[in-house]
């Protein structure tokens, strides 16, 4: 710093102490701290700043998405953000990545909505990716460990409940348009390379785009979930499979962009919702979340389309 | 073979939007034609934008209709010279272009890489020090991407923003201030969003 500029810092200095009714040497300590928690709070908040926040919901999601990460070369350090705690992957491809966990479900206070709410501000990510385990509805067709994503999510508890006056049930249920969303364009773009790729190398993970239902019902009865997917209406694409958290990060991801809604959802096949296959859980459940998690890094990684 | 066959006796000729149909009778007999884009806030959330285009006759009635904003009715607009009610309201028109044209750059590049060229494309460029777009930059932490891509990215983001530049000085009638005021505005305006600036100050992170 110049004479003159330090000068002019001094004159500054002593025009604040007198205003503050303090000694020079006083103001000069106070705004030192001052300056220096600032500048340890920039610093804090650059360092979290991320394209994409990856987002788990359970203990083994957490660690499987960690093994993932090491495994790619990727860190997975903690750090402490003024909304709660992230993992920093760092830089994934030309994305800069964060992962952070929220309660199973949407309903709870941590749960996803009010979580990636939060995330999103603090790291001025452009893009939510849920990472994880979720149902499959076909076990006929599909295996555990195999990757659904989403090209839409299907909030099946948003309907209208009508007594049923001309036909012969209690009562029907109309589902509105708003109850699907789609994902965004630009990671559905990208996860279809994936998927092709994965049909053309044989690379380990099985990707399978579809619609994903999302609603805060833990399924464990083959019966409940097969009448919930034959009542739902037809849809140009097929149902791959169900998880809890999706509607609380689509509320999140929304209010960017409806046209371009900035989250996708990426996850493994871990049970297909019935009592046998949840019986076996604690099995499959690391094996669908790691698969998820491989997935979803190798896609970080991809090169543009050219 | 049949003798005649419609796909391949007569060239294509691309269908007209239904809206830019009704609105081309509509314009020729009206004097003025404005257009309002309305787009509510809700909470953190924004509603679908809607646009309202207003044409006025010679006799003093007028003829209002409603629709989603649509990037193929808009340019039509742009192409019949008809601006927004007012420089906000042009604004808005100018971010959801901004949007619809950057769009496809993202979904080639990735968000991360398009995210970075993007800022420092802004912050090296012509506007990088105008307000309020300086300030807004300022707020957006980003790194500096780097690979042979980048330069690609680049090219398509100025194509973008010349073309928008372009449509404002042909609609503001060569106003340049105008044109500049409106363009940094609006660019401001996609950034705010894409990287949630506002929210970012209403919940306290800023």
């Amino acid at each position: 710093m110049g004479p003159d500029a330090h000068q002019i810092l001094e004159k500054r200095l002593s025009t604040e102490a007198e205003r503050r009714g303090e000694s020079v040497d006083v103001t000069r300590d106070a705004m030192l701290r001052r300056g220096l928690d600032g500048a340890q709070a920039e610093r804090q908040a650059r360092s979290l700043t991320a394209d994409i926040v990856l987002v788990v919901a359970t203990s083994t999601e957490q660690h499987e998405l960690e093994v993932a990460a090491k495994e790619q070369g990727f860190t997975f350090n903690a750090q402490r953000g003024r909304a709660g705690e992230y993992f920093q992957l760092g830089l994934v491809g030309a994305n800069r990545v964060v992962a952070m966990r929220v309660s199973m479900g949407a309903f709870s206070p941590d749960g996803a909505a009010a979580r990636c709410i939060q995330a999103r501000a603090e790291t001025q990510a452009t893009t939510i990716i849920l990472v994880g385990t979720a149902f499959g509805v076909d076990p006929a067709r599909q295996e555990i460990g195999n990757v659904i994503v989403s090209e839409s999510v299907f909030l099946y508890d948003d309907r209208h409940v009508l007594d049923d006056e001309q036909g012969d049930a209690k009562f029907k249920v109309v589902h509105p348009p708003t109850a699907r969303n789609l994902a965004s364009p630009t990671w559905i773009d990208r996860f279809q390379r994936l998927a092709e790729q994965a049909s053309g190398d044989g690379a380990a993970e099985k990707v399978k785009l579809g619609i994903v239902l999302s609603g805060g019902a833990r399924i464990e009865s083959a019966a409940y979930r097969d009448e919930l997917v034959a009542g739902l209406p037809q849809m140009d694409l097929p149902i791959v499979g169900g998880e809890m958290e999706g509607m609380g990060a689509i509320s999140a991801a929304l209010s960017t962009d409806p046209t371009d809604p900035g989250w996708i959802i990426v996850k493994g096949i871990s049970d297909f919702a019935d009592a046998q296959s949840r019986a076996r859980i604690e099995e499959t459940r690391g094996l669908a979340a790691r698969a998820s998690a491989r997935a979803v890094l190798r896609v970080l990684q991809l090169p543009p389309r050219v | 073979m049949s003798a005649t066959n419609k796909y391949f006796d007569t060239p294509p000729a691309a269908p007209e939007h239904p809206k830019i149909r009704a609105w081309s009778g509509w314009r020729a007999t009206s004097q003025r034609v404005e257009l309002e884009v309305r787009r509510p806030r809700e909470g953190f959330a924004f509603r679908a934008p809607r646009m309202y285009v207003t044409f006025y006759a010679a006799d003093g009635t007028s003829r209002q209709d409603e629709t989603e904003w649509e990037l193929e009715l808009d340019t039509w607009l742009l192409e019949q010279h008809v601006k927004a009610r007012d420089v906000v309201n042009e604004t808005l028109r100018f971010a959801l272009r901004f949007k619809a044209a950057f769009r496809p750059i993202a979904i080639r590049f990735g968000d991360g890489f398009f995210n970075s060229v993007l800022v420092y494309q802004l912050r090296g460029g012509p506007l990088g020090n105008t307000e309020p777009l300086a300030g807004l930059l300022g707020e957006i932490h980003e790194y500096k991407a780097a690979g042979g891509s980048r330069y690609d990215c680049e090219q398509l983001i100025d194509f973008e923003i010349t073309v928008a530049a372009q449509a404002l000085l042909s609609l503001y009638d060569n106003d340049r201030t105008a044109a500049e005021n409106i363009l940094i505005a609006a660019l401001a305006q996609y950034l705010d969003e894409r990287f949630h600036i506002t929210e970012r100050r209403q919940l306290g992170f800023a």
